[in-house]
C-alpha cells in the first residue's frame, strides 16, 4: 500500500493530536477555543474522506458518468459544522463573560483570583 | 412494519417542536407569566400525550418511525421502547416540575436572567425529548449537542464567578465528549456503511472488526465525558453545584442522565458484537468505582448542593451495571433507577434551593434548626433521599431489588455486595444531611430563620413535596409497570 496515498488520514492524525494538545496545554481560553475547533475539523476531514471513491465524481447526475462519492458524509458533516459554530460562539460568549468578570483570559490568573476569594 | 397508530407521529412531532417553537416564542416575547403558564401547559399535555403512546408501545412492540416517509436504509428514524418511554415519562414529570418551580423561584429572586432561563429551558427540553427517541447515530449527534447548547448556558446564568468558569469546565468537557462521539460515529460509518440504531442491531452477530471496538471506545469515552460517569466525573460537582437550583434538578435529573442513557442504549444492541464478556465486566467496575468514589466524596462535603451533585455522580454509576448483568431484569431495574433517581434527585435539588432561599447559604453546619420552619420540605428531602438510597416502600428498593435478583441469578454475587454497598453509603449521606438540619440551632443561627416564619411560596413548596412523593409511589407500582419496561429489551447474550 502506497503510505502517500493515505496521506489525508495523515492529516487527520497530525491535526487531531494538535488540537487535543492545544486543548489541553494552553492557559489562554480563547486558544483553547480553537485548539477545540482544530480538534473538530479534524474528525471532519476524516468523515468525508471516508466518502471519496477512486475516480468517482461528485454525486450530481450526468450522462457518462458512472462512478459516485458518496454525497451522505458531505451532508452530515454540513449539518455538524452548523453545530460546531453555535458550540465555538457560546464558549466565545462565556470567555467574553469571564473577561468582563475577571479581567483576564488566562487559566492560571482567573484561578489565583478564584483562590484569593 | 406494521401500520402505526395515528396518534404516534403527532406526538413524537409534539414532544420535539412544542418546545422547540415555544422557545422561539420565549425569545421573541419576553412576557414572563405568559411563558411559565406555557411551559407549565406544554408539561401537563405531554403527559397526558405519553399515555395512549405508552399503549401503543405496550401493543405493539418497540415503535420504529421512519420520517418523511423514507424507509431505511436511506431514512432517519425515530424509535421508541420500554427505555425511551421511561425516560420521556421521567422528562415530562421532572420538566413539569421544574417548570411550576421555576415560575415560582423566577419571581421571587428576581432573577435578573429569568428570561434566558426560560429560552434555555424550551431548548434543553427539546433536545432530550428528541434524544430520546432519536433511532439514528448522526441524529443523536445533533440532539446531544443541542442538549448541551442549552446545559452549559444554564449553569452561567446563575450569578458569580464560581458558576462561570464551572460552566467554562462543563464547557470544555462535553465539547470534547462530543468530538470523540462524533469520531466514534465516522468510524462506525466507515466500518459499516450504516448509521440507523436498528439497523445496526439487526446485523448478523458475527464478530467486529477492530475498527468497531475502537469506534465505541471512542462513543463511550466522549459520553462518559459529557454523563461525569467516573472518572471523567471532574465538571460536574461543580457545574451543578453552583447552577441555580431549577436548574441544578434539570441538569442532574435529565442531562447528565441522557448521556448514560445512551452508553446503554448503544453497549446492547447495537454494538453488541464489538464488546466481550470481559469488557463488559470492566464497565461494571468502572460504574462501581463511581458509585463508591461519588458516595465517599457526598460524606466529605461541608455544603448541601455538593453533596447532591456527588451524588449524582455515584448514582450514575448503577446505570453501567446493566453492561455486565444484561439480562431482562437487570434491564428493568436499571431504567427503573433511572426513572427513581430522576424523580428524587430533581426533588432534592428544588428542596435545596427553598432551605437555600430560606436561610440564605447552603452551608450544612448552619441548617441547624431549619426543621422548626421549613418543615414539609426538610420532609420531601429526607424522602427523595430515602428513595435515591433504595430503602422501602420506594421506587429505589424496587430498581435495587431487581438489579440485586439479576446479579444472583446469574451468579454474579460481587453486583450484588457493591449495589448494598452503594445503598449503605447513599443512606449514610442523606441521613448526614438531615442530621445537620434537626439539630437544635445555637443561638447566632435563629436570627436569619425567623425572616421565613412565612412559610414558601406554595410554588416552590409543591414541586418538591409532589416529586419525591412520585419517587415514593413508583415503590407500589413495580408490578404493573415491568411489562412497559422490558419493550424492547435485547435479547442479551452475555
Amino acid at each position: 500500500m502506497d503510505w502517500l496515498g493515505l496521506y489525508n488520514y495523515w492529516v487527520v492524525v497530525i491535526l487531531m493530536m494538535a488540537g487535543f494538545y492545544i486543548v489541553i496545554a494552553q492557559g489562554n481560553l480563547v486558544k483553547k477555543i480553537v485548539g477545540l475547533n482544530i480538534f473538530q475539523t479534524s474528525v471532519f476531514i476524516f468523515f468525508i474522506s471516508l466518502a471519496k471513491l477512486d475516480g468517482g465524481s461528485a454525486p450530481v447526475y450526468v450522462e457518462g458518468i458512472t462512478e459516485y462519492s458518496n454525497p451522505l458524509p458531505h451532508v452530515l458533516i454540513l449539518t455538524a459544522i452548523v453545530v460546531g459554530v453555535a458550540l465555538t460562539a457560546m464558549g466565545l460568549a462565556l470567555v467574553v463573560r469571564v473577561h468582563e468578570l475577571y479581567g483576564s483570559i488566562e487559566e492560571d490568573e482567573i484561578h489565583e483570583q478564584d483562590g484569593s476569594d | 412494519m406494521t401500520e402505526l397508530d395515528s396518534l404516534v407521529a403527532p406526538t413524537l412531532t409534539f414532544l420535539i417542536f412544542a418546545p422547540l417553537l415555544a422557545g422561539v416564542v420565549a425569545l421573541l416575547w419576553p412576557r414572563g407569566l405568559v411563558l411559565d403558564l406555557l411551559s407549565i401547559s406544554l408539561g401537563a399535555i405531554s403527559l397526558v400525550l405519553l399515555v395512549p403512546l405508552s399503549g401503543t408501545v405496550m401493543g405493539q412492540g418497540p415503535l420504529l418511525l421512519e420520517l418523511g416517509g423514507h424507509e431505511l436504509p436511506l431514512g432517519i428514524p425515530l424509535y421508541v421502547d420500554g427505555l425511551a418511554l421511561a425516560m420521556l415519562w421521567l422528562t415530562a414529570l421532572t420538566g413539569l416540575g421544574t417548570a411550576v418551580y421555576a415560575s415560582g423561584w423566577l419571581r421571587s429572586v428576581s432573577h435578573p436572567s429569568g428570561q434566558q432561563y426560560r429560552v434555555l429551558w424550551f431548548l434543553l427540553w427539546s433536545g432530550l425529548n428528541a434524544l430520546f427517541v432519536s433511532g439514528d447515530l448522526f441524529n443523536i449527534y445533533v440532539t446531544l449537542e443541542i442538549t448541551t447548547l442549552a446545559a452549559v448556558p444554564l449553569v452561567a446564568l446563575a450569578r458569580g464567578r464560581e458558576a462561570l468558569s464551572a460552566a467554562m469546565q462543563y464547557l470544555y468537557f462535553a465539547l470534547v465528549g462530543s468530538i470523540l462521539f462524533l469520531l466514534g460515529v465516522a468510524l462506525v460509518y466507515a466500518e459499516t456503511g450504516l448509521l440507523a440504531l436498528p439497523e445496526l442491531s439487526a446485523r448478523e452477530s458475527e464478530a467486529a472488526g477492530p475498527g468497531e471496538t475502537i469506534a465505541l471506545l471512542a462513543i463511550t469515552v466522549g459520553l462518559a465525558m459529557k454523563a461525569a460517569l467516573f472518572p471523567a466525573h471532574g465538571w460536574l460537582p461543580r457545574a451543578h453545584a453552583a447552577a441555580s437550583p431549577p436548574a441544578s434538578a434539570l441538569l442532574s435529573a435529565l442531562v447528565a442522565k441522557a448521556a448514560a442513557y445512551l452508553v446503554i442504549r448503544l453497549w446492547l444492541g447495537p454494538f453488541e458484537a464489538a464488546w466481550t464478556p470481559a469488557v463488559a465486566q470492566l464497565m461494571g467496575v468502572v460504574g462501581v468505582l463511581g458509585i463508591l468514589y461519588g458516595s465517599l466524596q457526598a460524606l466529605r462535603q461541608h455544603r448541601l448542593k455538593p453533596v447532591i451533585a456527588y451524588s449524582t455522580v455515584a448514582q450514575l454509576g448503577y446505570l453501567l451495571l446493566l453492561i455486565p448483568l444484561a439480562s431482562v431484569v437487570a434491564w428493568q431495574g436499571v431504567i427503573y433507577h433511572a426513572l427513581v433517581h430522576g424523580l428524587a434527585k430533581a426533588a432534592f435539588f428544588l428542596a435545596a434551593g427553598n432551605l437555600i432561599l430560606g436561610i440564605g447559604h447552603d452551608r450544612l453546619v448552619g441548617l441547624a434548626g431549619c426543621d422548626r420552619v421549613l418543615s414539609k420540605n426538610l420532609l420531601a428531602m429526607a424522602v427523595a433521599g430515602v428513595a435515591i438510597a433504595g430503602l422501602p416502600p420506594t421506587g429505589g428498593f424496587i430498581a435495587k431489588w431487581w438489579m440485586i435478583t439479576a446479579a444472583l441469578e446469574q451468579g454474579q454475587w460481587w453486583w450484588a455486595v457493591a449495589i448494598g454497598m452503594g445503598g449503605l453509603l447513599a443512606a449514610l449521606y442523606v441521613f448526614r444531611v438531615v442530621s445537620f438540619a434537626v439539630h437544635s440551632p445555637r443561638p447566632w443561627h435563629e436570627e436569619p430563620l425567623r425572616e421565613t416564619r412565612h412559610g414558601l411560596n406554595r410554588l416552590l413548596l409543591w414541586p418538591p413535596v409532589l416529586l419525591a412523593a412520585a419517587a415514593v409511589a413508583l415503590g407500589m407500582t413495580g408490578e404493573l409497570l415491568a411489562p412497559f419496561l422490558a419493550v424492547g429489551a435485547p435479547e442479551v447474550s452475555p
